[in-house]
């Protein structure tokens, strides 16, 4: 009956939502004055029109007299109707539950042994997984299920106490609460089917179980985006009130926005009032497991041939103090090349390898240390790092103004990297310096038509690999040095690297033919025509590293491109950028940042082919804010990996043939570069649609599709490897075959560190006032919460009068009128 | 190689509890740095209890202060601040390139000189003019000048005597000129090497004067300066860190503590993780508790540098701590 009435309901034009609840809605009159008025009136005006209709019309039969009379009056009264100004009302009192969401870890790191737990709360924790409780005083009863708690897996311990203690729980919780379910990998992700309106939950709904299939995270499980989770309960819950935030977790993020950082940034934009409070259940024991672990590796990507470097490897270890074990370093074939022994004490130690690079082209080093029998964990006992070994030295020529603070910086770094045999000009201050290995001698005085040091023709500029060019003034780089600078750019492959100032570069090349080679357009008005636009005080810059600069070297740090993206749009912010509004058409944006006036980003950096050369633009001269807190890491890194980027390069030279891929190691599902130069027989560029290389892993091979880059027989692509294992990526052209080795590893970021981490969790309980709840008090959440329900009420109207039957009323009576005068012949 | 610098055998050091150490040890200058700049007069100068007059060599310390933690000249929320510290020091600038305030020096202009020549130096990185390349490199020609003929400085601007409590300020500006690319003759710097190396004690450390006993600020300086002048691995300089190393640390340990704290700091970074690590908790968690509420230091042994205004011991505060951030050039490994 409901259906049909809603359905005529909906039929007269009555909104959707009111006609549904039809039942439950209330007739009202928004002037009911004139409808008493209009119906007291009509009575003598009905009886009115009836006398004089029997009057003037006496001719006209009575049936037809009696209809003519009625079509007035009917007419007249659907005015009062309409003036009247009917509508109908739902008032509905809706009780907004608060929400809480609960989101259980998934991660790889929640497959290692819960550990060994406390026998004093052994039987509370006992009972909260569904175990029979030992005995107080009987020691081996508790010792077995010390034991058997011990083996179970992080993953299994929540599935137990879920199993034992979640129906109740949550049915006490959904009672009261609007109850979200996720997990959390690589991504979180809402589980839990019921993701509806507020005010379509009602009270008495069940609590709904997640299908197997929706509990399964299927993001990747090698990381956990602890933070990212918790951000996207908060934005799920925008608009509510969230109780809390229920944490199954061992607390350990390893991707996306620190999970404290996160509970910050909520606070802050909630005026300071944290979001929700955290309840956070940590998931495995308090002490660590015995366990050495190789958690990180520092080691240049590219050296010189015969260069001894210095690899440094960072060793943590716990529950092992005073064993002595031997840290190795092994070649590609595993042979071990230095051996460092070590007495392990808890925490993390360093142990530094010399490593003699004999032989040109890439390679696979390791650092491992030997699995200990007692050890519970040997995923994490090594790291394999790729390194490069360039037949000579990269010659560098630096010319700058003055010498600025990421001069000064870059100056001691460039020339303690033995892969770099580096020049340095001052060329605009009151005397022009030369400066070969840090020693600065007098060369000349401003003014000069040359400077010396700053090449004058091709052939000087095409004695560098790399030319860095910093806030040189015009005058010092001439019409002539620049057009010879682009030819040996051009023809000699020479590669170059701006790194603008405030004061003459760009704004000085604004009509020179330097001008040419920047892989940006400048805008030369921004900043009262300084070419440079400074941030808000209040509001610095923050450098945002693109999709595509997440796959170049200079931002490479691990082998997953989202990890570095994010580290490095993390990097301090900065104050000052040239105005590079837009990439040439050659070029590549590596990274950008927004403009103060909200317009499109700024370039910031940029790297594109220019002939046989590349040239790269470094929109800032304040990366040496990089080196907060760590000093030359990031920041030589960052300036190392980029200047081999665009310099010169003996192995790749543009009249060969030849394939690159970069990253050359990687995770499973972080996208890497391919680039193919490719020359016929002739040593003409191979000029075509496409080319395709075929990659092969584990006996399977797949097709990728490389496009025409910016440089006639150059091609880019990208692929992203779904497995781990060493890939041979092979382009079979009528020549030689060119081949490139792909490792792709999985990460060992999740099991690296392998403790709870307990600290983070007790900080993001602190900070937003929650509490750390530990897994046998896992069902005292609900008593733990008390926000209530919020009461509102809503009302919603409609007007009846402007309805469709209505008008079809006043038509048809008005019709009828005219009909029944017409035949009677009157006018 | 870049990763030479990092210590060639393994040590333990606990990275996690630094890093969130850290955190601490950021907001702890950010207050000192907010102290320092509700301090300084509209002029550009800080007060002190030195003179009676502006003083360049406080006013450089609060300047590199603020340079420590990235605030450069024309950059950031305290431009306008470190804008008119700079053109003070200038301004300040005699007809012999020595940079000190008439009336405004302490009992030697050499240390003010010193100090202000640093934060010139620092600061020409971010003032792309020559006019102040000229007046950094005067001020390093009058060091270069008033080097005595055993290779140390005094209290004057001339050849006299000599101590190493001057000649350490005078070594840390002429090695910041070297990062700036200013001249400096080598002879000047290795005869600054024989001097301090004079200074060393057999037992380990530095005297303030050659055969006078070991002062643990001394041998924070005489350590950073023979690191400075290229001699990590002299062994005066282990025994010196290792005569800290062994001493109860607490303010009684010399009366010059925020002086000692400086290049104590310094003097453990220059020599690698193992030693750097064996000696900035110390310094830190003591820094970190001994904050006052308004961001500035007690003054201790140094009060009366101060006077009413702390900005003498903050500045030194905050640059030891600052030593953690890696923004100063003259700083760098």
């Amino acid at each position: 009956m409901n259906d049909f009435s809603g359905w005529l309901a909906r039929s007269v034009g009555i909104g959707h939502e009111l006609a549904s609840k039809v039942d439950r809605l209330e007739w009202y009159w928004a002037r009911p004055e004139v409808l008493f008025l209009g119906l007291v009136l009509l009575v003598p005006i009905g009886w009115w029109i009836a006398r004089r209709h029997e009057k003037r019309l006496p001719w006209l039969s009575r049936r037809l007299r009696t209809a003519l009379t009625i079509c007035r009056i009917a007419v007249l009264f659907l005015m009062v109707f309409v003036l009247a100004g009917p509508f109908v009302r739902l008032d509905e009192r809706i009780d907004e539950k608060p929400v809480v969401a609960l989101i259980v870890d998934e991660s790889i790191s929640m497959s290692l042994p819960v550990g060994r737990l406390s026998e004093t709360t052994i039987g509370n924790v006992a009972t909260a997984v569904g175990l029979e409780q030992p005995a107080k005083d009987d020691p081996v009863a508790i010792a077995a299920t010390v034991a058997r708690l011990a083996s179970l897996t992080r993953a299994e311990l929540v599935r137990r106490v879920l199993d034992s203690q979640g129906p109740t729980t949550f049915r006490q919780l959904a009672d009261r609460f609007d109850l979200r379910r996720y997990t959390v990998a690589r991504r979180a992700i809402r589980i839990d089917a019921t993701n509806t309106a507020p005010s379509d939950v009602p009270s008495d709904k069940p609590v709904q179980e997640p299908s197997p299939d929706a509990v399964t995270n299927h993001s990747d499980s090698l990381d956990t985006a602890l933070g990212s989770a918790i951000e996207l309960a908060m934005d799920d819950a925008s608009g509510r009130s969230l109780a809390a935030i229920i944490l199954l977790t061992d607390g350990r993020s390893t991707i996306g926005i620190d999970p404290i950082d996160a509970v910050r940034k909520a606070a802050e934009a909630s005026g300071g009032q944290p979001r929700a409070p955290i309840m956070a259940v940590p998931i495995g024991s308090i002490d660590l497991p015995v366990d050495v672990a190789i958690v990180e590796v520092l080691a240049a990507p590219e050296v010189a041939l015969d260069d001894t470097v210095s690899i440094v490897s960072t060793i943590q270890s716990s529950n092992m103090t005073g064993k002595k074990v031997a840290v190795e370093l092994r070649d590609v074939s595993k042979n071990v090349l230095d051996t460092v022994p070590i007495t392990l004490s808890e925490g993390r130690q360093q142990a530094v390898f010399s490593w003699h690079a004999k032989e040109v082209g890439a390679t696979v080093l390791t650092i491992s240390v030997v699995p200990e029998p007692e050890e519970t964990i040997h995923e994490n006992n090594s790291i394999d790092f790729p390194v490069e070994v360039s037949s000579r030295k990269s010659k560098v020529l630096v010319i700058d103004g003055v010498p600025r603070w990421d001069l000064r910086f870059l100056d001691h770094a460039i020339r303690r990297d033995t892969g770099f045999e580096a020049t340095i000009v001052l060329a605009n201050g009151f005397e022009e310096e030369v400066i070969d290995g840090g020693n600065p001698t007098t060369v000349g005085t401003a003014g000069e038509s040359s400077v010396k040091g700053v090449p004058q023709n091709v052939d000087e500029w095409a004695a560098y690999d790399l030319v860095i060019l910093g806030d040189v003034k015009a005058s010092v780089l001439t019409v002539e040095i620049q057009n010879a600078l682009i030819e040996a750019v051009e023809k000699r492959g020479v590669g170059v690297v701006f790194q603008p100032g405030g004061e003459h570069l760009p704004r000085d090349y604004a009509h020179d033919p330097l001008n040419q080679l920047f892989p940006v357009e400048i805008d030369y008005s921004a900043g009262n025509n300084s070419a440079a636009i400074e941030a808000p005080e209040f509001k610095p810059f923050r450098m945002r590293v693109t999709a595509r600069g997440a796959m170049h070297p200079a931002f490479a740090l691990s082998g997953d491109a989202s990890r570095n993206r994010t580290s490095w749009s993390e990097m301090p912010a900065f104050f000052r950028a040239a105005a590079a509004v837009l990439p040439k058409p050659s070029a590549t944006v590596l990274a950008e940042v927004d403009q103060p006036n909200g317009r499109t980003p700024l370039v910031l950096m940029a790297e594109a082919p220019v002939g046989r050369g590349r040239v790269a633009w470094i929109g800032t001269e304040e990366t040496f804010r990089w080196r907060r807190n760590i000093g030359d890491p990031l920041f030589w890194r960052f300036w190392g990996q980029a200047l081999r980027s665009v310099a010169r390069r003996e192995d790749r030279p543009w009249d060969t043939n030849w394939l690159v891929i970069g990253p050359s190691r990687c995770e499973p599902g972080s996208p890497v570069f391919i680039e193919l130069n490719l020359l016929d027989a002739a040593k003409q560029p191979v000029v075509a649609p496409h080319q395709t290389v075929d990659i092969g892993v584990k006996g399977s091979v797949e097709t990728v599709e490389l496009r025409p880059a910016q440089r006639p027989g150059m091609y880019h692509g990208t692929y992203t490897p779904n497995t781990s294992g060493r890939h041979t990526v092979a382009h079979l052209s009528e020549q030689k075959p060119l081949t490139a080795d792909l490792i792709v590893a999985d990460s060992t970021r999740e099991r690296a560190r392998p403790g709870v981490d307990r600290e983070t969790l007790r900080s993001l309980a602190d900070i937003t006032g929650g509490a750390v709840i530990e897994v046998d008090a896992f069902s005292t959440i609900p008593y733990r919460l008390t926000e209530q329900s919020i009461e509102s009420r809503k009302s919603l109207e409609d007007d009846v009068w402007d309805t469709w039957p209505v008008l079809l009323l006043l038509v048809g009576f008005y019709c009828v009128d005219v009909g029944i005068r017409r035949l009677s012949g009157l006018s | 190689m870049l990763l030479h610098l990092c210590a060639t055998n393994t040590f333990a050091q606990d990275v996690d509890g630094d890093a969130r150490q850290l955190v601490r040890v950021e907001a702890a200058v950010d207050r000192a740095i907010e102290y320092l700049a509700s301090k300084q007069d509209p002029a550009g100068w800080w007060p002190q209890g030195v003179s009676s007059k502006p003083n360049t060599g406080v006013n450089a310390l609060c300047l590199l202060a603020f340079m420590g933690r990235g605030h450069a000249p024309g950059r950031g929320p305290y431009r306008e601040t470190v804008g008119r510290a700079v053109d003070f020091i200038v301004e300040s600038k005699q007809k012999d390139g020595v940079l000190v305030r008439p009336e405004g020096n302490s009992h030697g202009p050499m240390y003010e000189h010193a100090l202000a020549t640093l934060a010139v130096i620092e600061a020409s990185g971010w003032i792309p003019t020559p006019a102040i390349r000229v007046v950094c490199q005067q001020a390093v020609d009058v060091i270069v000048a008033a080097q005595n003929k055993e290779g140390g400085w005094r209290y004057q601007p001339k050849p006299s005597d000599a101590d190493l409590s001057v000649t350490v300020m005078q070594v840390v500006a002429l090695r910041a000129a070297q990062n700036a690319k200013l001249k400096v003759p080598q002879e000047t710097l290795d005869n600054a090497v024989k001097y301090v190396k004079s200074c060393a004690r057999p037992e380990g450390g530095f005297a303030y004067q050659p055969g006078q006993g070991v002062k643990h600020a001394q041998s924070a300086a005489g350590a950073l300066c023979l690191e400075l002048l290229g001699k990590f691995d002299d062994p005066d300089v282990e025994k010196a860190l290792l005569s800290l190393q062994q001493k109860e640390y607490k303010p009684e340990m010399d009366g010059y503590f925020h002086y000692m704290n400086y290049y104590s700091m310094q003097a453990h970074f220059q020599a690698g993780e193992k030693q750097w690590s064996a000696w900035h908790p110390r310094v830190r968690t003591f820094l970190l508790e001994s904050q006052n509420a308004d961001g500035s230091w007690p003054g201790w042994g140094e009060d009366r540098i101060n006077g009413p205004a702390k900005c003498y011991s903050t500045a030194m505060a905050a640059m030891a701590l600052e030593v953690y951030m890696h923004y100063l050039p003259a700083y760098q490994r």
